[in-house]
């Protein structure tokens, strides 16, 4: 069975062809889009690399139904027809605690869960249709990042409100970016050799759109960064991480403004982007930071630091205690300044970076980066979401379904 | 002197001078006979602002007409912080023009937080320099730090002051400079208190107002309506899980203290770990357990507990002298620190 995956980011999209067959997955292709939809000084471009040729494609790409179009004409031009459609869905709400195979009712609800995650789940239901249009009568099915935290304990899970309010809107602590997790920390288990039911691990899953951490402990997410909405926690490219409570309420109460533009704010404006002036993505900063030493850059860059940072700290003070740290995705892998801005000062904990092993560390594979003394494992790992949305998908269309 | 301090819908105040001290309550708009029969007597009031925004950032302030404009700002942008205070003042000013008035600010110990900790990650070109994170519980946290140089004859390198009380804050203390605290815009943000509702994902908040609601709405449930006591269904303050009556197992419990974990560990991460960690409450002997109990969830960190705490007289010595960390509990006294505070900026 061969098995399309699409993996929408905020400004990415990922997808992998996957033939799986008695368990074992082939990948047949893959390829990224870079920067969709972004303000930035770099180009945007797509990178395919299939069983005939390999291309990077240096092109405008405003929006996730173009780059869906560019993918599906790729796969096309190389004959590679597929059997199967994976979506990684952002935010299931409470409709959906696992995948499923979209059908008219599903879609439905789909619909809903829309405004929960407005710069992620749009993206998903947008390239969604396209396959529908593109690939007729080819099953497609969903996977939620928000699965993974299906077990996080009532106290992590529980936002503090009138139980009216909780009963009638659902609010609770969704979490996100749980098919990383899921990956990285079964992967890490197996690397280190780990109890994975003992074990105290912390990753930080750090992309070129959202980022967030996750606390996991006797086997099961005890807390993560993101809640509701991917919105909270960390300083992501446009999203401001992070408020106070009141501080919304302050802002449409003086600025004359809507919870409508807050949104957009908060979620498009906000982040490294408002805070530089510049740019959302981190690389950016650091480049203009060693040029110039323009100061917003240096705040933006500080200030994502110091959120990591105070994450891992209260992570590793609730777990009383951490065993493994690990840094992936996009930015987590490939940056070792910034991993290594964060765990300087960390030692408190028993993180002990090794600083040259950090920096030369190897891309697109698992690097250990603490030194031999360090009471913490620190770990580089690239995470393969399709991969995890290939495996639900190959279950699911065998009428079961991953139990994270 | 005469001090008064804003407690939800009430004053209490406390009247100190060297031969006594007497202290009762007022409700703001009828004054009691007692309180007013007092304040002929004392040529200084003091009270006590919450948040005193970018218009007060000294701890201690003279308040004149010149001042009542930033008063009243602070009152009407922030009315769940300081509206009660704010029209207290004004009536006392009104009334009572010819004495000499000292506004004590909460916020101002925190007016020079490094950028990374001071900012939120907006585009404050939208939303403008105003928002920034302001602390809170300055007062508390000074005298704090004042105990600690008292004691140990410096401040130490990094300290960790944990305020807690029915609205629990923690401030991480670099030779004495805040460089990172729980409270931001305003007291509400970080540990969940007793009827506040801690952090929260501001996406809940748009959701409300999208649903419906008046921003005066949310502003009342999330300062008045949420925290433990709309968890539990029933009224709950600090000396309820201090003193236990919150089974361990309880949610309601379990939530409060990995809030309170989480709080600590960040604050230990924004100093690259501390020397010191100072708990201040209001009743030592009430709140030893439960911080003993918050011990045994640090031992990770090599803290050496004393079997038996060495008593002082308001101040408990948790740790033995060459532990790591060293931890100590003190007894806030909060009327004689305001006045310390003021009659210090008066001399």
């Amino acid at each position: 069975m061969k098995v399309l995956v699409f993996n929408c980011g905020s400004s990415s999209l990922n997808y992998k062809v996957f033939d799986i067959a008695k368990e074992r997955y082939q990948l047949l292709a893959s390829g990224k889009a870079h920067r969709v939809g972004v303000t930035s000084t770099q180009a945007a471009f797509l990178e395919h690399h299939g069983p005939k040729q390999n291309k990077k494609i240096e092109t405008q790409l405003p929006n996730h139904q173009v780059v869906a179009q560019m993918v599906l004409d790729q796969l096309e031009s190389e004959s590679l027809g597929v059997d199967a459609v994976g979506h990684r869905f952002v935010h299931g709400g409470n409709y959906f605690r696992q995948s499923v195979i979209l059908t008219p009712e599903n879609k439905e609800k789909l619909k809903a869960c829309l405004p929960l995650a407005p710069i992620h789940n749009p993206n998903s239901f947008r390239v969604i249709q396209v396959c529908m249009q593109r690939l007729p009568g080819i099953p497609e099915y969903v996977t939620f990042d928000t699965a993974f935290h299906a077990t996080l304990p009532p106290h992590a899970y529980t936002y503090p409100l009138p139980q009216e309010l909780i009963d009638r809107f659902g609010y609770r602590k969704f979490g996100f970016h749980g098919l990383s997790y899921a990956y990285v920390i079964s992967r890490a288990a197996e690397l280190m050799e780990l109890s994975i039911s003992s074990a105290r691990i912390i990753a930080c899953h750090l992309g070129t759109g959202g980022s967030s951490v996750l606390a996991y402990q006797n086997g099961a997410a005890v807390d993560t960064s993101m809640g509701f909405s991917p919105l909270p926690g960390l300083v992501m490219s446009t999203r401001t991480g992070d408020l106070d409570p009141i501080l919304p309420l302050f802002l449409l109460d003086n600025l004359g403004c809507t919870p409508e533009d807050l949104e957009i704010i908060f979620n498009k404006k906000s982040g490294l982007l408002g805070v530089s002036g510049f740019s959302s993505d981190l690389r950016d900063l650091q480049d203009r930071i060693a040029q110039d030493g323009y100061p917003p850059a240096i705040l933006a860059y500080e200030m994502a630091v110091h959120r990591i940072k105070k994450y891992i700290g209260a992570y590793g003070v609730l777990m009383g205690g951490l065993d493994v740290l690990i840094f992936t995705d996009d930015i987590g892998v490939h940056n070792w300044k910034l991993r290594e801005a964060v765990c300087n000062g960390l030692q408190w904990l028993g993180i002990d970076l090794d600083l040259t092993a950090n920096q030369n560390y190897t891309p697109n594979q698992n690097n250990l980066l603490s030194t031999p003394s360090s009471k913490v494992k620190i770990i580089t790992m690239p995470t393969d979401e399709e991969w995890v949305i290939a495996s639900e998908g190959n279950l699911l269309l065998q009428g079961q379904h991953a139990d994270f | 002197m005469l001090i008064f301090e804003a407690k939800e819908q009430i004053i209490n105040w406390e009247y100190r001078d060297d031969q006594k001290s007497v202290s009762g309550s007022v409700l703001p708009a009828s004054p009691s006979r007692e309180l007013l029969a007092c304040i002929p007597e004392n040529p200084i009031l003091a009270y006590v602002l919450p948040h005193g925004m970018d218009r007060f950032t000294a701890a201690v302030n003279r308040l004149d007409a010149n001042r009542l404009r930033d008063l009243e700002d602070c009152g009407k942008l922030l009315p769940e912080e300081n509206q009660i205070v704010v029209e207290w003042a004004r009536f006392c000013l009104d009334n009572f023009p010819k004495h000499e008035h000292y506004m004590l600010c909460e916020t101002a110990l925190f007016h020079d937080l490094p950028s990374s900790a001071r900012f939120y990650a907006l585009p404050h070109t939208t939303t403008g320099n105003i928002i920034r994170r302001y602390g809170s519980d300055g007062l508390c946290h000074q005298a704090a730090l004042d105990h600690i140089l008292g004691l140990m004859g410096r401040q130490p390198a990094r300290l960790v002051s944990i305020h807690l009380s029915d609205r629990p804050n923690i401030a991480s203390f670099y030779h004495g400079h805040p460089v990172e605290t729980t409270a931001g815009f305003t007291s509400f943000e970080g540990i969940v208190s007793m009827h506040g509702i801690g952090d929260i994902d501001a996406t809940i908040t748009l959701d409300l107002l999208k649903k419906g609601l008046a921003t005066a709405e949310v502003r009342d449930i999330f300062t008045k309506k949420s925290g433990l006591s709309a968890l539990k269904g029933q009224e709950i303050h600090i000396t309820d899980l201090l003193r236990g009556q919150l089974a361990p197992t309880d949610p309601v419990r379990n939530l409060f203290v990995a809030s309170l974990l989480k709080a600590i560990g960040a604050a230990l991460a924004a100093l690259n770990g501390a020397e010191v960690m100072l708990w201040t409450v209001e009743n030592i002997p009430i709140a030893i357990d439960f911080i003993g109990n918050m011990m045994k969830r640090l031992q990770f960190l090599g803290i050496q507990s004393l079997t038996v705490p060495l008593k002082g007289d308001h101040f408990w010595e948790l740790t033995h002298k060459n532990s790591p960390l060293q931890v100590y509990v003190r007894q806030s006294n909060r009327w004689q620190e305001l006045e310390t505070l003021v009659k210090k900026s008066i001399s």
